[in-house]
């Protein structure tokens, strides 16, 4: 009997969990957090669905889903009150999929500072994406998606896409976290607002949190191949359209005085996906040489860009080089200095697939 | 003794591996090592040096029958009897304040709960407490799918922080010196200073504690340096600017539909905490029950409650207490006396007097 008495109370063990429970009606599910600052002032954009106003499933909906609410404050904890103070509603983050950064906040403020209060919370995901907009993330969040009610899921998946295509980096919350012990420097996908879509334009480079400069979507892709690597990207060269998979990237580092000679080897296997009936395989293997050439003068320019214009290290290449060169006591910092000097060699080579050449 | 209030050497291990599980979940940054071989050879040491604190107390009471420390120091004399069992009773005092220390430290950094983290380390107490009276064996037995569910979900985050780890997370530099990871292995190994009451234990494990006592050294030596790997591998530097690495990794790993894992790791955490709290309570009222008798048991366990509680009150915030430099010297010092010291002297104590004899 004691025993079945303990076996039926056991599941109002779970009801402790009501205690800390709270209405509905006085909460807004966060799906996406604009942050921007202008004038001393961060300006919250929140974009929210509201439990009570939606029925059936978010897929369901035939408009978007979400509203966006804007408050402002001295801090985002401040901005936060004050949105809870003019509406009377709480947010609950724990369902919040993107941060996005406003382009003259990140200009402005570290990078470590706007995103602070979220890197403290532990109420919301470690894994949200980052974004940097360029214009105004109150635009970015109120977009209207066919395929998505919720503008959030839209960017979210907008972001996931681009990175496997080499389009667009890819950056959570605890990437950032990671950057902030110095270890590398964090890099933001960039969105930008083209009449109501929001489109991927490149990547925003820091350096210790600060904002040092920007990547065309190509040289976005270079900085792809050359570390993390994406799934697949195509390169079209005078009518013939290479779609390269397998990509793998080999690095080699050479110590030369006072600065680093980097070897970037990448290794593909190509597809023709359009464009090569006409041609020979001889014609073909020519204008695969080109997309190989294309490859390698666009990890060169990313390289460039980032590691000796900016002077950031997105791909840890003052670790590594300190990795290999502990045994002359070359430290991280001592890399980093070094590395603005260093210089870049890339090497792209496709392997045509038997079913390309057949074709 | 009574037959059915013994454990076997694999319950043994279970105990005390759950011990050790916990302290590995609240890994420091100061015990990380940040290259691999770094973090092999402090696990590896670590190992070394718990298998060598046990040796003395099972090289001394394997030649008794059924003989722990305090009976040993009984069969000397009552008063030697009386006395070691007040310094035990005293040591589990004093790892117990430690642990809710420990307890509320975490509560408070990590889980944020909306409640009171001291009425939550009270109840902790109470409900250890409570289920010390069920005994040792029931403490054996429930601690054997505690540690067999908790490495389940080890293994589960370190899968989970797979795609995370990058090689290059770790430390460029070149590993630490010997020096280095020695001390590192001195400030890791006291963090569960449970395993200063085997001398206790030993009475109440089926055949020979060796086994168990092996066993222990091995799976700590291995989960502690998978741990600590896991922990840089997924956060690289970042690990050493929280306070406690190990969670903060695995908070930011989602596993299939598990979106958070932070619920997980605080099932495991008080899981394997309140084993060990447990185990450190049913010791305390044996202890208890043989300076004062049966019925002095609930008395006792109400009163040492309070005293928790209390002293939870006043430390408030853990953090001044197990930052502080001196507790590890302390653990150390009841270590080396406890485990090194006591087993012989009471050996050396024994065989004079029967030499007299």
């Amino acid at each position: 009997m004691k025993r079945w008495l303990a076996f039926l109370m056991l599941p109002m063990l779970l009801l402790g969990g009501c205690r800390f429970g709270s209405d509905m009606a006085s909460q807004v599910v966060v799906t996406g957090i604009g942050i921007d600052y202008r004038e001393g002032r961060y300006l919250l954009s929140i974009q929210a669905v509201e439990a009570l106003k939606i029925s059936g499933s978010l897929s369901e909906q035939s408009e978007a889903a979400t509203t966006v609410y804007t408050a402002e404050g001295g801090s985002v904890a401040e901005a936060l009150q004050a949105f809870l103070n003019e509406t009377g509603k709480n947010t609950y983050i724990l369902q919040n999929r993107i941060l996005v950064l406003g382009g003259e906040a990140c200009r402005e403020r570290s990078l470590f500072e706007l995103l602070d209060y979220f890197i403290r919370n532990r109420e919301g995901h470690a894994t949200v994406d980052v974004i940097l907009c360029d214009g105004d993330p109150t635009a970015l969040l109120s977009t209207v998606s066919g395929s998505d009610a919720v503008a959030a899921d839209y960017v979210s998946q907008l972001l996931e896409e681009g990175n496997r295509r080499g389009q667009s980096v890819s950056t959570c919350l605890s990437d950032i976290e990671r950057a902030s012990s110095g270890m590398y420097d964090a890099v933001l996908p960039i969105l930008r607002m083209e009449g109501n879509t929001p489109t991927l334009a490149g990547t925003a480079l820091f350096r210790s949190g600060e904002f040092v400069g920007e990547m065309s979507v190509s040289q976005t892709r270079g900085l792809l191949l050359s570390g993390d690597t994406p799934d697949y990207c195509v390169y079209t060269t005078e009518g013939m359209t290479v779609r390269c998979e397998d990509i793998a990237t080999d690095l080699t580092i050479k110590r030369q005085g006072d600065s680093f000679w980097f070897t970037v080897t990448i290794s593909a296997q190509a597809d023709i996906v359009e464009g090569g009936q006409a041609l020979s395989k001889a014609e073909r293997k020519a204008a695969v040489k080109r997309a190989e050439e294309a490859m390698a003068a666009e990890v060169n320019a990313a390289l460039r860009r980032a590691v000796t214009e900016c002077g950031s290290d997105p791909l840890l290449l003052a670790r590594t080089a300190a990795a290999q060169y502990r045994s002359e006591g070359v430290t991280q910092v001592a890399a980093q200095e070094m590395l603005t000097k260093s210089r870049f060699t890339v090497q792209a080579k496709l392997e045509l697939t038997s079913r390309a050449l057949l074709k | 003794m009574n037959k059915a209030g013994r454990i076997s050497a694999g319950q043994l291990t279970a105990l005390l591996f759950c011990g050790r599980l916990s302290a590995c979940l609240l890994l420091t940054p100061d015990n990380l090592g940040m290259t691999v071989s770094d973090s092999i050879l402090v696990s590896l040491v670590g190992g070394v040096l718990l298998f060598l604190l046990f040796l003395p107390t099972i090289l001394v009471l394997r030649r008794f029958s059924r003989c722990g420390l305090t009976d040993l120091a009984y069969r000397h004399s009552r008063v030697l009897g009386r006395i070691v069992a007040v310094v035990y009773l005293f040591l589990c005092v004093f790892i117990l304040c430690l642990d809710v220390v420990q307890f509320y430290d975490f509560a408070e950094k990590s889980m944020r709960p909306a409640f009171s983290v001291g009425a939550l380390t009270v109840a902790m107490v109470a409900v250890a407490f409570a289920a010390s009276f069920y005994g040792l064996q029931a403490l054996g037995r429930a601690a054997l799918p505690v540690a067999v569910f908790s490495v389940g979900c080890f293994v589960a985050f370190g899968v989970a922080l797979l795609p995370q780890m990058r090689a290059m997370y770790f430390s460029p530099s070149v590993g630490s010196g010997a020096e280095e990871i020695f001390t590192r292995a001195l400030r890791e190994l006291p963090r569960s200073a449970e395993m200063v009451a085997i001398g206790l234990l030993y009475p109440f494990v089926h055949h020979s504690c060796a086994s168990a006592v092996v066993g222990l050294s091995a799976l700590s030596s291995v989960f502690t340096a998978l741990v600590s790997m896991v922990t840089v591998g997924a956060l690289g530097d970042f690990a050493l600017l929280v306070a406690y690495p190990y969670y903060a990794a695995v908070t930011t790993a989602d596993f299939g539909v598990l979106q958070r894992l932070d619920s997980l790791v605080t099932a495991v955490w008080l899981g394997t905490f309140f084993i060990r709290m447990t185990l450190l309570c049913t010791l305390f009222l044996r202890v208890v029950s043989r300076l004062f008798g049966r019925r002095a048991r609930v008395s006792s366990a109400v009163i040492t409650t309070a005293f928790l509680g209390g002293f939870v009150w006043l430390v408030g915030n853990g953090s001044a207490v197990s930052d502080w430099s001196g507790i590890t010297v302390v653990y150390w010092v009841c270590l080396i006396t406890f485990c090194v010291l006591l087993p012989p002297l009471l050996w050396l104590l024994q065989r004079n007097r029967r030499g007299t004899r």
